[in-house]
């Protein structure tokens, strides 16, 4: 067994099953807390859908923010969705998917997945920097902020440097895939598990404040 | 686990009883523990660090100091979740990844939880997972009471408002001497004590001793109406610095009493002052401490005005005559946190007024900084001035000479300050402007 064959193979499987398992004993921790009953005569028409709601409009609506935090969320968003195109629209990713349970969706052009690349790189290095230099980014970054930016960069990284070597090195695809994995077995126990509690989270005072009448 | 650049808040802190730090830890530990819900405890799990909530938090603005980032006021709190009881708390305590949480921390932390945040709630509005820090800070400050670690002051006025039914001394004898007075004032009848109503009307400590005319206008309104009310001695007071405080046992006593006076009298409303916290305490955690659903309807008196105005019960003559310029200033937790932002500007329709709105307004509105005990914490003056200016700027720009405000407490804070500053506005109870302006039938 080569280094791509159990990167690929024993690897990713294990690293796979620290994902799911992980990720869903997080959330499955939080179902099981006791909910809190609000008894008060509700104003609101709906909590559920105030709940679902939030969970969309927080995505468009930002609320009364200050034009100096404008361009960091700008930067943000254009991080996570180039992010979802170079993760769901590469050949390579969707070959694997493929390999792996049979099912396929149109690629977007190499070009196009490499120019979101480093798209998506130069957006990681300026939230790096972000965080460096400034004072509330400073204090509040833990080992948790560095070590999940990190191993969101690798895959980045070590992917474009995959992409870009002619003809195919299986080495530096095997450290492409070996990063993958290093990000699936961080993602459960840090602040990537957002990708998740983001529903949750956004949900929880969506109803809550539906309940009031208020909007949030 | 490790932190690189950090910043601790200044150490400052009043302390309370006889206890040793181990038992305050353990206190504070317990308490918190015993309260996060899964609410809670999804949002304790969520934040992602992005510091976005320091950008809608007027502490932060108006100093630039980090420590005053919203969700920093809840880091040890965080902390202790993390490692006590969170999914990976086995992890966390066994390799020492999150340290345990120390009485000096929960000390340095007094001053974030109490000086500095009014829980206006300004930071929810902002934050991209939705986390209701203010409600966390709520949390926290219940723990903060159970370790005796409250500033001294609003300790102090939380204990004289369980002690004597008032915060400010406003007892039974005295509310009843003030209505009677304000009775003869506004030449209108006045019930206290009535066995049988069907309206409640409270008041908070503030208007009795500081703004009694709210006394004399809201029995005026309701007289017009012909309502069936009355103000009781066994539950006249509002306030409840038991939930300002963080001390559950006082906040539901002071809830009780006002539950129990709407029971015995058979109301089937009870109105709320103009007070912010009051609407929190009573509207949306009054059955929650009752246990069940209240069984009146509890409204705030902006609410109250915009129904009898908007069915037509109450006629209001235009405000023609005056040649101010009014600008209106919404309490955090009647509109941001209560959901009543339009009542009172059915109100102010009503009344014909041409409100000069601040920017930004209604829910976006920023805090006075006077609301969450803050403005009763000496120490916190200086911070709070420096938050009111803010306030200030944003009242220039809208041309305004009179300030309008639904809560006493703001109003308040709004007096104090433009005593400090020497500052050449005036604030105003909009609920004594309705009754100057009630038309007779």
């Amino acid at each position: 067994m080569d280094l791509l064959q159990f990167a690929t193979g024993p690897a990713l499987t294990f690293s796979f099953a620290v994902f799911v398992i992980g990720a869903a004993w997080r959330l499955v921790h939080l179902f099981r807390i006791k909910k809190r009953v609000d008894l008060s005569e509700p104003r609101g028409p709906n909590e559920t859908l105030g709940g679902i709601w939030m969970i969309a409009s927080r995505s468009i609506n930002h609320g009364p923010l200050t034009d100096r935090i404008k361009a960091p969320i700008a930067n943000a968003y254009l991080m996570h969705m180039v992010l979802f195109v170079v993760i769901i629209f590469a050949a390579d990713h969707i070959d694997l998917v493929y390999d792996a349970w049979g099912i396929a969706w149109p690629a977007l052009p190499d070009i196009l997945i490499r120019v979101a690349t480093i798209v998506l790189l130069v957006t990681i290095g300026v939230t790096v920097i972000r965080r460096l230099r400034h004072p509330v980014l400073r204090m509040l970054s833990n080992f948790d902020d560095w070590f999940s930016l990190t191993v969101t960069a690798l895959p980045v990284v070590s992917g474009l440097m995959s992409a870009l070597i002619e003809p195919r090195n299986d080495t530096v695809l095997a450290i492409h895939v070996m990063t993958v994995n290093l990000l699936l077995i961080w993602f459960p126990f840090g602040k990537l598990m957002h990708m998740f509690l983001i529903f949750g989270s956004r949900y929880a005072a969506g109803a809550a404040f539906a309940h009031k009448g208020a909007r949030i | 686990m490790s932190e690189l650049v950090r910043q601790e808040p200044t150490y400052r802190h009043d302390i309370q009883g006889h206890m040793s730090n181990e038992e305050r830890l353990e206190n504070a530990m317990a308490d918190f523990a015993r309260n996060v819900n899964r609410t809670s405890a999804t949002w304790l799990e969520s934040c992602m660090h992005c510091g976005v909530c320091a950008e809608a938090c007027q502490y932060y603005l108006q100093t630039d100091d980090p420590k005053y980032t919203p969700v920093w006021k809840i880091e040890v709190f965080k902390q202790a979740y993390k490692r006590e009881s969170s999914p990976f708390a086995w992890l966390y305590k066994k390799f020492n990844l999150k340290k345990e949480v120390t009485v000096d921390q929960l000390k340095e932390w007094q001053e974030l939880l109490y000086d500095s945040c009014t829980m206006c709630g300004r930071c929810s509005l902002v934050c991209p997972m939705c986390i209701d820090i203010a409600t966390l800070i709520g949390q926290a400050r219940h723990s903060m009471f159970t370790s005796g670690l409250v500033p001294t002051e609003l300790h102090e006025t939380a204990l004289r408002a369980h002690d004597s039914g008032s915060p400010l001394g406003a007892t039974e004898s005295v509310f009843e001497d003030r209505v009677d007075w304000m009775g003869d004032e506004f030449e209108t009848d006045v019930f206290f004590d009535e066995e049988e109503a069907d309206v409640l009307v409270t008041m908070s400590s503030i208007e009795i001793m500081k703004y009694p005319h709210a006394i004399g206008a809201t029995a005026k309104i309701l007289n017009a109406l012909g309502e069936k009310w009355t103000f009781r001695g066994d539950g006249y007071e509002a306030t409840n610095f038991g939930m300002l405080s963080g001390n559950t046992d006082w906040q539901k006593h002071s809830s009780m009493k006002i539950i129990d006076a709407a029971i015995a009298c058979g109301a089937k409303t009870v109105i709320l002052p103009e007070c912010g916290h009051a609407y929190s305490a009573l509207r949306w955690q009054g059955a929650n401490i009752y246990g069940k659903p209240l069984p009146f309807r509890v409204v705030h008196i902006s609410e109250f005005l915009a129904d009898v105005i908007s069915s037509g019960r109450l006629k209001l003559e235009k405000v023609e005559h005056t040649d101010k310029k009014y600008t209106f200033h919404d309490p955090c937790q009647v509109s941001r946190r209560g959901g009543a932002t339009e009542a009172p500007r059915v109100v102010m329709k009503a009344l014909g007024i041409d409100v000069a709105e601040m920017s930004p307004t209604g829910d976006d509105n920023w805090c006075c900084g006077g609301g969450g005990g803050v403005v009763t914490i000496k120490r916190a003056d200086e911070l709070r001035y420096k938050v009111f200016e803010l306030k200030m700027d944003q009242v220039e720009k809208t041309g305004a000479d009179t300030v309008l405000s639904t809560c006493s407490n703001c109003r308040q804070s709004f007096a104090d300050s433009i005593e400090h500053f020497g500052w050449d506005k005036k604030v105003e109870s909009l609920l004594e402007l309705v009754a100057d302006s009630i038309v007779d039938d």
